[in-house]
């Protein structure tokens, strides 16, 4: 299907060339709904080591703040 | 006036040699810097969405609006070109904007308040204009009495502070000191700001440098987490076992190592674990981060990098294509986690035990040898059926398919040398061991199909074959769960045999040592199948709803083909434990408990199955 020296064509818009200062400025519309259903769903996307991985990590739960 | 029209850009494009590294489990520097180029696409489009939701949505108490907070990184951004980039691609940046995402569309909550969650972005710009050299005033959120300026430092507040408050921060051409309401300044130079921990390692000129993260709000890849402040001991400890980790690395595996260096940026300690439990993650918003256990030996820090690596290629190719479509009604056995797993969830399992895989193909020291070898066959043989699994469904875009079958090449390709017979049997044991837990705890009988073979066993009956598939449950409970016992058991035996003779001679030390072990499963590792067989005869008889029991008992019967009560306790313990509970619940005064080998052998009478005992479909329906 594609052989190496074939580029992939990809779903993400590419914005090197664009600065964080012109950011706003940029129409995001045609790539954010993708983001967004991934942000959604990507509770999935830490993958831990094993099913042991589960307990929260609260700040009231985690070792004592700083002295 | 016309409004200036917005820019419309490309897409990204990646190229070929990169998609093929990436789907062989490889990739270079330069496939690291094409994904990088990504991750930095990716980011800029969730920073959007994170500003565009803000607008009056939050709460920003006493902050400045985030529009004009943005405005100081856009400043920052002209006055420094690149500065702002660094600190917005910051792994912990991404966990941040995700999460404060999930908050305002409900699918996360939290108990910081939303003025503290969302003044990160005022932190970030903070951060971002000291480094530019900018002079500006700005109020920032301390969380636990700890102000963190992401790639600057932070500054630890003196006395008791609260979990939040506001303090003010000053900076007049990049010199900046944060003052508390009290009047107390804290800034570089002051014994109570402390400058980011950076490790670094060098092995024959190839350097891998690392933030050792351990303040900053949004280093846990699962939301916020309150500060954790490492003692110098700890640090001089992850130093020694990075530079260690790091040699054996480039000597072992010179094609990864690159690849690891220009992906790993931090790492986040977190507590430690039982030995051979140890704990990693990585997450889809944190490229470059990984959250890891304390670790003991630089094998195992070598082996995380491998595997959390793998992990950040994958969620970086996963932001730029589709590989797969997942089936909300379905979940998968994945042979490494003890709970149901998406489908999305088993395609990285696969790509991170390729890599673990191929570690432990390379790996060489003696007092590794028979560990390796055992690791080697047991995750080959998992990654290769988990990857058979996924090429079989239907499930996998174009692209995803093109990219598991070379996956799959790969893997078979690289199996390594061949496992000593005995070890190669230890790692079948485990296997088989934890897909019968993971069946026995998930897998979901019908009642009137068990209600009918209970019927059935006291009328002495034949039992009747189960054709239906059993549904699956999408919860877990890891503290009853640890199907990985018996295989930590093997892990003792073959890297410190000693230590699991004490533990059977010691049942306390075999339970402070691994948590839910029992006296049979020392015995049963230890090779002591009768002994081993007649306690967990005893446990199920006493407890017919132990799945830990049940599936003892068949890894202790004799091996022998023809052992029907073996045979189906390993396939299907799920209908044997039903079968038991049933007839427990139900039992009339006088009626005697079923002999356990017994019941076993009469279900596996009615459900003959082909050999070996390898359950099959491994994706489930929900229940």
């Amino acid at each position: 299907m594609t052989g190496p020296s074939q580029e992939v064509e990809c779903e993400l818009i590419d914005l090197s060339s664009v600065a964080v200062a012109e950011l706003r400025q940029t129409d995001l519309t045609e790539v954010a709904a993708r983001v967004l259903r991934r942000l959604r769903t990507s509770g999935g996307s830490i993958s831990g080591y094993s099913g042991k991985f589960a307990e929260p990590d609260a700040p009231a739960a985690s070792a004592a703040p700083a002295s | 006036m016309t409004a200036e029209p917005a820019i419309s850009p490309p897409r990204h494009r990646l190229s070929g040699d990169s998609f093929h590294a990436l789907a062989a489990g490889l990739g270079d520097e330069r496939t690291v810097r094409e994904l990088r180029s990504a991750e930095r696409s990716w980011r800029m489009v969730v920073l959007s969405l994170v500003l565009d939701a803000f607008g009056d949505r939050y709460d920003l108490g006493e902050l400045a609006p985030a529009d004009e907070t943005w405005q100081l990184v856009v400043a920052a951004d002209r006055a420094a070109p690149g500065i702002a980039d660094e600190i917005l691609t910051q792994p912990q940046a991404g966990v941040w904007a995700a999460h404060v995402l999930r908050r305002l569309d409900g699918s996360a909550t939290g108990t910081v308040p939303s003025w503290v969650e969302a003044g990160y972005l005022h932190t970030l710009a903070a951060a971002a204009a000291i480094r530019a050299g900018l002079s500006f005033e700005l109020t920032v959120p301390a969380r636990y009495g700890v102000v963190v300026l992401p790639t600057l430092g932070h500054a630890v507040l003196p006395g008791d502070p609260a979990p939040w408050c506001t303090v003010h921060l000053t900076c007049v051409a990049g010199v900046f000191e944060v003052h508390t309401a009290e009047g107390t300044a804290v800034g570089p130079g002051t014994p109570a700001w402390q400058d980011p921990v950076i490790l670094t390692a060098t092995e024959d000129g190839q350097a891998l440098t690392v933030e050792l993260m351990s303040c900053d709000p949004y280093r846990d890849l699962r939301g916020p987490a309150a500060p954790r402040r490492l003692s110098p001991a700890e640090i001089e400890r992850w130093r020694r076992l990075l530079a260690s980790a790091w040699s054996m690395l480039v000597r072992e595996q010179p094609e990864r190592a690159p690849a690891i260096a220009a992906t790993v940026r931090a790492l986040t300690p977190v507590a430690s674990r039982e030995r051979f439990r140890y704990l990693s993650a990585s997450g889809g918003e944190a490229f470059g981060n990984v959250l890891l256990s304390d670790l003991e030996d630089p094998v195992d820090l070598a082996v995380t990098l491998i595997h959390e690596t793998q992990h950040q290629k994958l969620g970086a190719l996963l932001h730029l294509l589709t590989l797969s479509e997942e089936d909300p009604e379905r979940r998968y056995y994945a042979p490494w986690r003890d709970d149901p797993r998406p489908l999305g969830g088993l395609l990285q399992g696969v790509y991170a035990f390729a890599g673990i895989t191929a570690f432990w193909a390379r790996h060489d020291s003696p007092e590794h040898a028979g560990l390796a070898s055992f690791e080697l066959s047991l995750w080959r043989n998992q990654t290769v059926g988990a990857l058979r699994t996924l090429l079989a469904g239907d499930r996998l875009t174009a692209r995803g398919r093109q990219f598991l079958e070379q996956l799959h090449s790969s893997v078979v390709a690289g199996r390594g040398s061949p496992v000593p017979e005995p070890v190669d049997r230890l790692a079948r044991l485990a296997a088989l061991d934890h897909q019968a837990m993971w069946r026995g705890h998930h897998l979901v009988v019908d009642p009137v199909t068990v209600r009918g073979l209970a019927d059935a066993w006291r009328r002495g009956g034949a039992a009747t074959p189960v054709t239906e598939t059993p549904a699956v449950t999408t919860s877990t409970s890891p503290e009853v769960g640890r199907f990985d016992t018996r295989a930590v058991l093997i892990r003792y035996l073959l890297t410190d045999p000693g230590r699991l003779r004490r533990m059977r001679e010691d049942p306390g030390l075999l339970a402070a040592t691994v948590t839910g072990a029992l006296p049979a499963d020392a015995a049963l590792i230890s090779g002591d199948r009768v002994v081993a067989r007649a306690a967990y005869a005893g446990l199920v008889t006493a407890h017919p709803g132990s799945v830990h029991g049940w599936v003892g008992l068949g890894l202790a019967l004799p091996e022998q083909p023809d052992s029907q009560a073996a045979r189906i306790l390993l396939s299907r313990p799920e209908l044997v434990r039903a079968v038991a509970c049933h007839l427990a619940a139900t039992r009339e005064p006088g009626e005697p408990a079923p002999d356990p080998v017994r019941l076993a052998a009469w279900l596996g009478a009615g459900n003959p199955a082909g050999s070996p005992p390898m359950p099959v479909p491994a994706v489930w329906p929900v229940a």
